[in-house]
């Protein structure tokens, strides 16, 4: 088990491009979540963890939310993954660094995609230049799982249609009607969540354990698998069997694509006995067709955290998140939660 | 409506010079200078990596190819039907060169009279008249006895 970090706090937005102010959304969600733990003021906050998809959209959270001003506060920048920071402010909090963090994270949806003509990207010798961007990567990985038996493109396309019925913007109207299999929905989105040594007198959310795995941009031909990675992120974890026998009130999915992330739950939801459409798995809509960057899975860590505090019939309550970033999903976390009376 | 934050746009214009790494830069100078493609053979177990990977062991080159074999590719009419202009006679695909344990990227030339793409298709690696030092320099066409 993780030493005691909890989650005291989160909240999250998403909206679409163009029809909302993100920047405001990224002051807010900071707001929404140290109200939510009961954090008055933000000298409270020992240092700051931002995920976005480069430094500067990292650094630009200190100057949205209102924290620019306190000099002398650490703030790091995690431009890999949701996952990843996440694991980063744990482990600041568990070495004793902090007491608390704030990890927040945004991104928009048309820095990224088929709107980004960027050209500083991952791979600039091997893959770049054939043409491996996101979209055609993808593709390849959908064929190479479809001709191995591993991908139905029909079970695609009706999990990325029922996800996109689930996800809400911010007037509660469902946002990503034109949900696809073989690409992100983008959308402009925000999270926060607060981290903490201790409780605060707050409902715990205990994190129970953390474990990452990684795959080069381009996996080997046969290690394109979703479930595989998430396995063996599972295999990451200090206390591998800590999913067995630990109740989930939910599980979040994170992925850049329909079909990559209703793979990967396959490799948790033989445990539960839940079907990929169970209202459990992605309340949230799922990372897909909510997709803002690499700090999607942060508002699956505030939809997972709100599913653990909702009511419940069992003492013992958990929630898994699963955040498979990058390209086609390759940077795979698999972070459990769990109710502090079970703890 | 949530009241808008003031805004200001500010272009970014930023050049950054990679480095393909002492391996990566002996493959790309052998595929301009020498018209050979080599392989790395290094890590326990032995494996030849295509391009190389540098697992911070010593290794050997190999050559490999030109045989190949197709691994995946990024299918034409999907990209399109998501909006990408994208040809059915020069598609993205995953290479794995006859001697080589692992795949590269690449593309694959069919042109008009060549097979439906297959996984397993044999193909046969092709160089540029004039490289460059790029991967780019190299492509894949299927084998003679396949079209």
């Amino acid at each position: 088990m993780i030493g005691r970090v909890f989650i005291i706090g989160s909240a999250s937005r998403i909206g679409l491009p163009g029809g909302w102010s993100i920047e405001r959304a990224v002051h807010d969600v900071v707001e929404d979540a140290l109200q939510s733990a009961e954090i008055i003021s933000r000298d409270a906050i020992d240092i700051v963890v931002t995920v976005g998809s480069d430094i500067i959209d990292g650094s630009m959270i200190a100057t949205r939310s209102g924290i620019a001003g306190s000099y002398g506060r650490e703030l790091i920048t995690v431009p890999s993954s949701g996952g990843h920071a996440f694991g980063a402010a744990v482990a600041l909090i568990e070495s004793g660094s902090a007491q608390t963090v704030l990890l927040a994270g945004w991104g928009e949806g048309t820095k990224f995609g088929a709107f980004d003509g960027r050209v500083i990207q991952a791979d600039p010798f091997w893959a770049r230049p054939v043409g491996a961007d996101a979209l055609a990567l993808g593709a390849l990985q959908a064929q190479r799982l479809q001709a191995g038996g591993r991908l139905s493109i029909i079970d695609a396309k009706n999990y990325a249609d029922a996800m996109g019925s689930r996800a809400r913007g911010p007037n509660g109207a469902p946002l990503a009607s034109t949900a696809h299999w073989l690409m992100p929905n983008w959308v402009d989105g925000a999270a926060a969540i607060v981290l903490s040594a201790s409780a605060r007198g707050r409902e715990a959310i205990v994190v129970r354990d953390f474990g990452s795995s990684f795959r080069p941009y381009c996996p080997e031909p046969e290690d394109f698998d979703p479930a595989q990675w998430v396995v063996s992120a599972l295999g990451h974890m200090r206390d591998p069997s800590a999913l067995v026998g630990l109740s989930l009130a939910a599980i979040e999915a994170s992925a850049p694509t329909a079909f990559c992330e209703t793979l990967a739950l396959e490799a948790l939801l033989p445990q539960t006995g839940w079907d990929v459409l169970d209202a459990r798995v992605n309340s949230s809509g799922g990372g897909a067709v909510t997709h803002f960057g690499p700090a999607t899975a942060l508002r699956q860590l505030s939809f997972a955290a709100e599913a653990i505090r909702g009511p419940r019939s069992g003492d013992v309550a958990g929630a898994a998140v699963l955040d498979l970033a990058g390209p086609i999903g390759q940077a795979t976390t698999v972070i459990l939660l769990e109710s502090g009376s079970a703890a | 409506m949530l009241e808008p934050h003031a805004t200001r746009v500010v272009a970014i214009e930023a050049t950054f010079r990679h480095s393909a790494g002492k391996l990566g830069s002996r493959f790309l100078k052998a595929l301009r200078d020498e018209k050979r493609i080599l392989g790395w053979r290094s890590g326990r177990p032995e494996r030849v990596s295509v391009p190389p990977k540098d697992l911070g062991m010593d290794g050997t080159w190999v050559e490999v190819g030109p045989g190949a074999r197709l691994e995946a590719y990024a299918p034409p009419d999907w990209l399109r039907a998501v909006g990408r202009q994208a040809d059915e006679a020069d598609c993205l695909a995953l290479v794995r060169l006859e001697g080589a344990d692992t795949a590269l990227l690449a593309r694959v030339r069919r042109g008009p009279h060549a097979p439906h793409l297959s996984i397993g298709l044999r193909l046969v690696a092709r160089i540029a008249e004039r490289p460059t030092g790029a991967i780019t320099d190299l492509w894949f066409e299927p084998a003679q006895e396949e079209r």
